[in-house]
């Protein structure tokens, strides 16, 4: 059994229709894996679940060998930092912190230097008297880490901490996040909508739509190998292209969009199961790829299209145009300045090896 | 910013209209003569010092003073968990409850006081001084479940959910996180009740008695009977307290957001 | 909701549950029974077509509504421009002012009232001043009349509007005038049209409380009108206290309850934003 196992959980908040249904997953201890996901997809549910809050209706939850299904929140010893911090407004940082250790009884003594230390890997040190009125949103959140590590969980759960932060201290607080989570080897579950925390940060990231989970892997192969559709719109396939298969054999396949010939190896991508395995002669596909894998060029070439280009606009590390072919409109990212004019005639390149087919709907 | 002279003018009437009246009662309270006149003549503290002297207002005083007291108390032990409940929880008759808690304050409180004086006490052999505690608890419950209800809605929920995770257990965590940070609230809730249990003359105009009475009913009678201004000089003392308060409560709670 | 929290919301709502019911309803129930049961008769509208009929009691409860609607009316029309105002000004001078503005209803309305007692009584403020400008030579009887009480009312009231109006006008962003006043509008039409109909559920909500309030007044009736100039209020106190008319009294009491709710709920249906 791995570190925390959650096994055929139904649960729900009211009456009707459960949000998890029939739901299971796994997370191997000092891993810090990410639920990843739009709103309602059930991710918070999760993590709710596992701290206590919401009893399943079915399924049963096992933390580190024993069943905590059951288990009433307070003596779970799961550390858990909100997206609102939840920071008690009455108590100092110091008195924030120590909060946890009191209620385990923890002797004075001790609690001081564990409190100091715990702000000190925060680099909150310093400010043990201050109130978090008086804290920078920045501080609030190390505070609210410090006060969940301090106790030190079995496990700890972040419910998208840094959506509150602005971007630069996003970046650095992700940083930060990772370099404590592998100093202290803790297991983490975090939540968020941002795939580009969920990238960043993950050994492992658990894609959920809808109660389910639409894919676990890597944050390379969620982002390379998408498994569904789903999960590769929400990863930045924002092209798509409609196509039908015109021949299929063991080694190579070849589609046709709108007359235009597109040839690709069908040799398992590496590591992933049968990609291309459902495609049949006659069949309907979309074609899903992203603005950046794929190249404008002023000659025609191997797998491209023929398309004129709309408008560019200049994102400063690139250009985005925006081109259409026939009825069908495309952005494509350029990282080589402006080489194309409005209206101008061009070639969108395609590489299968980073597209993704998905049957016609 | 409004500077304009007719809005100025029409503060300056209105304020002027409510609280003229106060000033005036101060300033006759000092008159010598034993009859109320205005402008008072000649200077005396006399009507003061009979206000001390006068049996039946010291008592009146005590009562009302431990009624308050009692029935503000009683009000915050029933409206605090009512309005946590109220607040943290959802459930189909909530907002049934809600109309519930805030009736006594709909029902005139002559009603109330005649119904209480009717039912407990000419029925039921009731004694009079528990009746008056009753409807005076009654008629401070909206009070008490509306304004802890509102310091409620202003913390964060996610707050007592992190004590729990910490490992207090649900009821030590009220205790710890929420009561401390609703203190403003509570404080402002009990300050309101007193005063308005205080000040209340329904309810205390019916629940009366041999030897129970309210400060205001006792006023009242007195000034059936009598037209010094003894009368002027407590309703001044009174005045001046409550206007202490008032001062002291909106500087420290902003108290007059929870009227 | 999970039964572990259903016993918790019950237990915490239970207490103020029991007190509302035994020490509201249940006496209230029992002045309702009383008013519709006659020893004797059994169930019947008796007292009330009795008591209902007399016209010293339509006097009295027209007056009654009269002295509501002026007071509201009044309170209306005064309170607009200063609650603006009020709304309007810094933090510092507006908590100052709202400290004052709830004064009056935190003051003991018997102290209140008294007052007025010194300002229209035959050696009040009003007479003495009219007659040492020579104005006068006998002293004008202003207490006991249908004035005095009204204007002890509103000293009353005109807080409670107040106190709504404002917090209506707090709400009203003031970049919805400037942005009135940027497409033309000049300070009176902004006025009329953005700030009068925006806080309008206020000026409901205040008229609500200040007329249910002016009609179950006690206090202000009892020493400004005295026995001359009866109210729904002080006829009910009469009736209990001195003549220990039960049935009588009963039906005042429920006719006052029944005029209040109707008027709540009206208010509830009519515009169901206010709470």
């Amino acid at each position: 059994m791995a570190f925390l196992e959650l096994k055929q959980i139904t649960a729900g908040y009211s009456k009707h229709e459960p949000i998890l249904r029939d739901f299971s997953l796994s997370v191997e201890r000092g891993k810090l894996v990410s639920l990843l996901g739009p709103s309602g997809c059930g991710k918070t549910t999760t993590l709710r679940l596992i701290a206590g809050f919401l009893t399943p209706r079915e399924g049963r939850i096992f933390l580190n060998g024993k069943d905590i299904t059951q288990a009433p929140p307070h003596t779970r010893n799961i550390g858990l930092v909100f997206q609102s911090y939840a920071l008690f407004p009455h108590l100092t940082v110091f008195d924030n912190v120590a909060f946890g250790l009191r209620m385990r009884k923890v002797p004075k003594d001790e609690l001081v230097e564990r409190v100091s230390k715990a702000l000190s890997i925060t680099d909150l040190s310093g400010l043990e008297h201050r109130f978090p009125s008086q804290l920078s949103g920045g501080q609030r959140q190390r505070v609210a880490l410090s006060r969940a590590l301090v106790i030190e969980p079995s496990l700890l759960l972040l419910d998208e901490p840094l959506s509150n932060l602005d971007a630069k201290l996003r970046v650095g607080m992700r940083a930060e996040l990772s370099r404590i989570q592998k100093t202290l080897e803790i297991t983490m579950i975090y939540v968020t909508h941002d795939q580009v925390e969920a990238l960043s940060l993950s050994d492992e990231v658990v894609v959920m739509q809808g109660g389910r989970i639409e894919q676990i892997g890597s944050p390379h192969q969620i982002y390379r190998y998408p498994a569904t559709p789903f999960v590769a719109r929400f990863l930045g396939f924002d092209n798509r292209l409609q196509g039908t298969v015109t021949a299929v054999n063991p080694d190579y396949g070849v589609l046709s969009v709108r007359g235009q010939q597109f040839t690709f190896s069908m040799k398992a991508v590496p590591n992933e199961p049968e990609h291309f395995s459902f495609l049949q002669e006659g069949e309907d596909v979309e074609i899903l790829f992203r603005p950046e894998d794929a190249r404008i060029e002023e000659s025609s070439g191997p797998n491209s299209l023929e398309v004129r280009v709309l408008f560019g606009t200049f994102l400063g590390k690139a250009v985005q145009y925006l081109v259409r072919f026939q009825d069908q409109e495309m952005t494509v990212l350029c990282s080589e300045g402006y080489r194309f004019q409005e209206g101008q005639r061009a070639f969108l390149r395609l590489d299968p090896n980073t597209w993704f087919l998905v049957r016609k709907e | 910013m409004k500077t304009s002279r007719f809005y100025l003018a029409v503060l300056g009437v209105l304020y002027l209209f409510l609280l003229g009246p106060f000033l005036l009662i101060f300033i006759a309270s000092f008159g010598s003569e034993p009859i109320m006149t205005f402008p008072p003549k000649g200077f005396s503290l006399r009507w003061f010092a009979k206000v001390f002297t006068v049996r039946m207002f010291l008592d009146a005083f005590i009562t009302s003073l431990w009624i308050g007291l009692a029935s503000t108390l009683s009000a915050l032990v029933l409206g605090i968990p009512a309005a946590y409940a109220l607040v943290r929880y959802s459930f189909p008759s909530r907002s049934l409850l809600e109309v519930l808690f805030a009736s006594p304050a709909v029902i005139p409180g002559l009603v109330l006081g005649f119904s209480l004086l009717r039912f407990f006490v000419l029925i039921g052999n009731f004694p009079i001084v528990l009746g008056l505690y009753v409807g005076h608890t009654v008629i401070l419950l909206p009070y008490t479940v509306r304004v802890v209800s509102a310091s409620l809605r202003n913390l964060d929920p996610s707050i007592e959910e992190a004590a729990v995770s910490l490992g207090a257990p649900p009821v030590r965590s009220f205790f710890l996180v929420v009561l401390p940070n609703i203190r403003a609230g509570v404080m402002a809730a009990f300050i309101l009740a007193f005063i308005t249990s205080f000040n209340n003359v329904p309810i205390s105009l019916f629940l009366t008695g041999p030897g129970i009475a309210a400060l205001p009913i006792q006023m009242l009678i007195y000034m059936e009977y009598y037209f010094d201004p003894t009368i002027a000089a407590l309703s001044s003392l009174l005045i001046v307290i409550t206007v202490l308060i008032v001062q002291g409560a909106e500087r420290g709670l902003g108290i007059s957001q929870y009227v | 909701m999970p039964p572990a929290a259903v016993k918790t919301t019950l237990l915490l709502l239970l207490p103020a549950l029991l007190a509302v019911g035994a020490f509201l309803l249940l006496p209230l129930g029992f002045i309702l029974f009383e008013s519709v049961y006659l020893e004797g008769r059994g169930f019947t509208l008796y007292m009330y077509l009795s008591y209902l009929s007399d016209p010293k009691f339509h006097t009295i409860f027209l007056r009654t509504l009269k002295f509501g609607l002026i007071v509201t009316g009044v309170s209306a029309i005064l309170c607009y421009p200063a609650s603006y105002a009020i709304s309007r000004t810094d933090q510092h001078r507006k908590s100052l002012l709202m400290s004052i503005v709830i004064l009056p209803l935190m003051t003991s309305p018997v102290a209140r009232t008294y007052a007025w007692m010194v300002i229209l009584g035959r050696f009040g403020l009003i007479n003495q001043t009219l007659k040492s400008a020579g104005l006068i030579a006998e002293p004008l009887r202003l207490l006991y009349t249908e004035g005095a009480v009204i204007v002890g009312l509103l000293q009353l009231f005109l807080p409670l509007m107040v106190l709504n109006l404002v917090s209506a006008m707090e709400n009203i962003s003031p970049e919805l005038e400037e942005a009135a006043q940027s497409l033309g509008a000049n300070r009176w039409v902004t006025f009329f049209r953005v700030v009068i109909p925006l806080s309008a559920d206020g000026l409901v909500m205040g008229s609500v409380l200040v007329f249910t309030g002016s009609i179950t007044a006690y206090v202000t009736p009892a020493i400004l009108g005295g026995t001359k100039i009866l109210t729904l209020a002080t006829l009910l106190q009469q009736e209990a206290v001195v003549f220990m008319n039960w049935g009588g009294a009963t039906v005042i009491a429920v006719v006052m309850t029944v005029l209040t709710i109707l008027l709540y709920l009206g208010v509830r249906t009519l515009r169901p934003r206010i709470a």
